[in-house]
């Protein structure tokens, strides 16, 4: 009887080893990717309890917070850049491009890690604050009404994004719920349209062929040129100005501020397609804009070379050009620091869990579109088409305020898109804007009023 | 070795069995000097450490007090051990001082771990814990004789006939579990498989050293197969009947391997024939076999044990979670109270185990494994140490009961056998299953005190 019971203990020691065999396979050789499998609840579990952090605006004001492990938006109209935060549909905007520092995987001190990873406490997330100015941004929401379109303000001495709008918005809180109809929704409103929206520039692009013209010596602002019936015929095609200019003959600094279609598409063929390419480019256009947020590159036309109808008309606005705000923005900005093409930039700092701070954004320049001189030519002639051609409506009493308007072609048989480009007060430059307003019609009476109610409040707001 | 068989005074033969005087009346002895339990004390107090730093542990996890009343049957039950240790002082207690620590830290962890899963139960628990002990208690030291096992055995098979029987027409689910093992009433019900397992074992013991010579001697010779005369096989294959009873009519296929298993060990160590083993293992596995084939419940449990991420959202929910949550616990866990096995359903009563893999680890599991060996080797040293073949029989078959639950339920839940529903012994939530426990344990410490209080001249005859 007792070897048998001695065998018996052999048998459940034998199985008691079976067993910690078991248990050493499940917990150490599958454990690590057992702790990580889609199907665990407990990935979910640590995001949630992870105290994601916040996104301020300039001002310290939240626009996003962390509540009970989930995300809530103070207002749906910076919805664009805070981006949506989400376990199914992935993260954009600053969620995305700050999410190591807002999950608070990075950003904290070795130590401070160590101790919270021991001690199982949640991860806290640092804060990004944004350079933009959310009740600025609000000004421009009211100011562009219930239409689809952007606007854009940037603060031209640093290239701080101050507003940056874009319209169909929505409640990145709840992106899970409204999915379905924001991703099928025809007016697309996950997209940014500041940063990824490409639409044809129309007359605002005459800005880059002035300063291509100016800074090439082609022509000088006084120069006269002439456009006495408001048509002409470039390789058979008729090109035609959407106004007539008011004298037959005037100096080319009248011809941006009446817009004519006639006298820049002489320049643009005059200029030749690789000085127009050139110029496109040393403002940024044709390559990715470094930018927190998403960004669509921006294009001067995909024929090359370009025939000399299309270089005439790419050098009116039309053509193939495709243009996003923020790249109109950053033209405005050249022209206003004296040709120099500020990076943009809408995360002012990150701090850590702790709130000290972890990184500030330094301006940083992008490079050089025209010398001092053609920017200073440039900004009295958008003073002028605001004080004597179409942006009037964008005039500011007490400030002067150079300005561009542009309606572009959208779809035919809808309206056309509206521009406004601008920049103030012209003699020192703080702020240079964008509006864009989808379907709207003439950029002279839909954009440029959005711009002046807009420029009005941030001039006060940006000392 | 079948060949030491202490004489023993035969059952009413007359005359007072010697050492009965020793049993049951321990005031025969009072005079003589206290018998101290330095070692019991020493690790009684050991056991303590684990349980109330854990206590701590939760009370910083959840910022509660560790006055908070879901705290206070932890305290309780920190208190009833050394109580449990003076009862046994002061009633001249003289057998293992190892049994009572190890049930008590299996017990206390069990406590620990239904405090942390479900607050509210553990007061439930503790009441229960308090009347096994009480159980065990009186079982060790109450003026009893182990002889009155031997004597009504078959009594005691009759019960548990009548208790199956009861359970087969009377059965209920309180806690729908889709199983009827229950008696009583839903609010105060207990498991008749869990005393059922005790009194067969006290039959089988007595049973098997009455026809153990038969049992070894008489053989037919069948061709190279030597079997014993028929009528001996009729236990066999009436415990065989009765597990496949359990299996198919109340699906409680733990239960049925349990029995069978018990069963075959205890054969296994009264005849010392290896070939008994053999065939009833084949029996078993031929029985579950044809149940695979013909009843679906018994296949699902087959299939789901095979793949359990084949529907890891439905059918195998459970075991899936299982091991995400040991998976997750890694080597050294996660911390008490900082996982979630909560997402494992019936976390408390059926995957315990499981629930310590995830917040101590794989440490924390390989440690419990070994209190579980440790548990074991007590039982079967009590088992080698007795000298009457009854003793012996009684001490290893209890003894399988508890191994064999332990290994049946962490196969399961570790993924090596199919899963069943039997407890984690001392450790699951359950009033039936824990008593029991304690009652068996109460019969191994019963067991060792009448050995280590016999005369050590008590005559060894040899047949």
């Amino acid at each position: 009887m007792e070897r048998q019971i001695q065998r018996v203990g052999m048998f459940f020691l034998l199985s008691f080893v079976v067993l910690s065999g078991a248990a050493g396979y499940w917990q150490a050789w599958r454990g690590p990717a057992l702790a990580v499998a889609p199907g665990n609840p407990r990935v979910l579990e640590a995001e949630r309890r992870a105290q994601r952090g916040p996104i301020l605006d300039r001002a310290g004001r939240p626009l996003v917070q962390s509540e009970d492990g989930r995300r809530t938006t103070a207002t749906p109209i910076t919805a664009h850049v805070t981006g949506y935060f989400s376990y199914r549909y992935g993260r954009t905007g600053i969620e995305r491009a700050n999410n190591e520092v807002l999950s608070g995987r990075e950003g904290v001190p070795p130590l401070a890690r160590l101790l919270r990873d021991l001690s199982g406490a949640p991860r806290r997330g640092g804060t990004v604050q944004l350079t933009i100015d959310s009740q600025l941004q609000a000004v421009a929401d009211r100011a562009l009404g219930d239409v689809r379109g952007a606007v854009v303000v940037i603060d031209v001495r640093t290239g701080a994004v101050l507003v940056a709008l874009s319209k169909p918005y929505f409640d990145t809180a709840r992106v899970d719920e409204l999915w379905p109809g924001l991703s099928q929704n025809e007016a697309r409103p996950l997209y940014n349209r500041v940063s990824q929206g490409l639409y044809v520039p129309g007359s605002t692009f005459k800005l880059v062929t002035a300063a291509a013209a100016l800074d090439t010596g082609l022509l000088r602002p006084s120069t006269q040129v002439s456009d006495p019936t408001g048509e002409t015929v470039i390789d058979g095609f008729r090109i035609t100005d959407a106004e007539r200019p008011p004298r037959p003959t005037f100096d080319f600094a009248h011809a941006l501020a009446w817009s004519s279609n006639v006298v820049f598409a002489q320049v643009g063929v005059q200029l030749g397609e690789e000085r127009l390419r050139d110029y496109a480019g040393r403002f940024g256009m044709g390559r990715q804009i470094p930018f927190e947020l998403e960004t669509s590159p921006t294009s001067v036309s995909r024929t090359a070379p370009m025939s000399r109808i299309l270089l005439a008309s790419t050098a009116f606005g039309q053509g193939e050009l495709l243009m996003s705000p923020l790249q109109m923005a950053l033209v405005g900005a050249a022209i206003a620091r004296d040709g120099d093409v500020p990076r943009p930039f809408v995360v002012q700092e990150v701090r850590r869990p702790s709130g000290a701070v972890l990184a500030r954004t330094q301006p940083a320049t992008l490079g050089r579109a025209t010398t001092p001189g053609t920017a200073a030519q440039l900004r009295e002639m958008m003073a002028l088409a605001v004080e004597e051609g179409f942006g009037r409506a964008a005039a500011v009493p007490g400030v002067r305020v150079g300005g561009k308007t542009g309606t572009a072609q959208s779809v035919p048989g809808l309206p056309d898109h509206s521009w406004f480009v601008g920049i103030a007060p012209v003699e020192r430059p703080r702020l240079a804007i964008v509006v864009l307003k989808e379907f709207s019609g003439w950029g002279a009476e839909e954009a440029a009023p959005v711009a002046r109610q807009v420029l009005e409040r941030a001039l006060q707001a940006v000392p | 070795m079948g060949t030491l068989t202490p004489a023993r005074p035969a059952a009413g033969a007359g005359g007072v069995a010697p050492r009965t005087r020793w049993v049951s009346s321990p005031e025969g002895g009072r005079a003589a000097r206290p018998v101290w339990r330095w070692r019991e004390l020493g690790l009684v107090l050991i056991v303590l450490v684990p349980l109330l730093s854990g206590t701590v542990l939760l009370s910083a996890v959840w910022g509660r007090s560790l006055a908070d009343p879901r705290f206070w049957p932890l305290y309780g039950f920190s208190a009833l051990l050394p109580l449990c240790h003076f009862v046994l002082l002061a009633r001249r207690f003289r057998g293992s001082q190892v049994l009572l620590p190890l049930v008590g830290s299996l017990a206390g962890i069990g406590l620990l771990l239904i405090t942390r899963l479900a607050p509210t139960l553990s007061a439930r628990q503790l009441i229960w814990a308090l009347s096994g002990c009480v159980v065990m208690l009186a079982v060790a030291v109450g003026p009893w004789e182990t002889r009155l096992l031997e004597r009504y055995k078959y009594t005691y098979a009759a019960a548990g006939i009548a208790l199956v029987a009861l359970t087969l027409v009377f059965g209920i689910d309180p806690n729908g579990s889709g199983m009827r093992l229950w008696l009583g009433t839903p609010a105060l019900s207990f498991q008749p498989s869990e005393i059922l397992k005790v009194l067969l074992v006290v039959f089988f013991a007595g049973y098997l050293v009455d026809k153990r010579e038969l049992l070894k001697a008489k053989q037919l010779h069948w061709g190279p197969l030597r079997l014993p005369p028929l009528p001996y096989l009729a236990p066999l294959l009436a415990m065989w009947g009765l597990s496949l009873l359990l299996l198919i009519w109340q699906r409680d296929l733990g239960a049925a391997l349990l029995f069978f298993g018990v069963f075959l060990i205890m054969l296994y160590v009264a005849v010392g024939r290896a070939w008994y083993v053999l065939a009833g293992v084949a029996l078993f596995l031929a029985g579950g076999a044809i149940c695979y084939l013909f009843f679906a419940h018994v296949r699902l449990r087959v299939e789901l044990w095979l793949n359990p991420w084949v529907d890891p959202l439905g059918r195998s929910y459970q075991i899936a979670q299982a091991l995400y949550a040991a998976g997750s616990g890694g080597l050294w866990g996660v911390g008490l109270g900082q996982g979630y096995p909560l997402y494992v359903p019936a976390v408390y009563t059926d995957f315990p185990f499981m629930a310590l893999a995830e917040e101590g680890g794989l440490a924390s599991a390989l440690a419990l494994l070994l209190l579980y060996a440790l548990l074991v080797g007590c039982g079967l040293q009590i088992a080698l140490r007795a000298r009457l073949p009854f003793d012996r029989l009684l001490a290893t078959g209890l003894t399988a009961v508890l191994g064999l639950q332990t290994l049946v339920i962490v196969g399961g839940n570790l993924k090596v056998i199919p899963l069943t529903g039997v407890t984690l012994p001392f450790v699951s939530y359950g009033g039936s299953s824990l008593l029991a426990n304690f009652l068996i344990v109460g019969i191994l410490l019963r067991l060792s005190h009448e050995e280590a209080a016999r005369p050590l001249a008590l005559p060894a005859a040899s047949p």
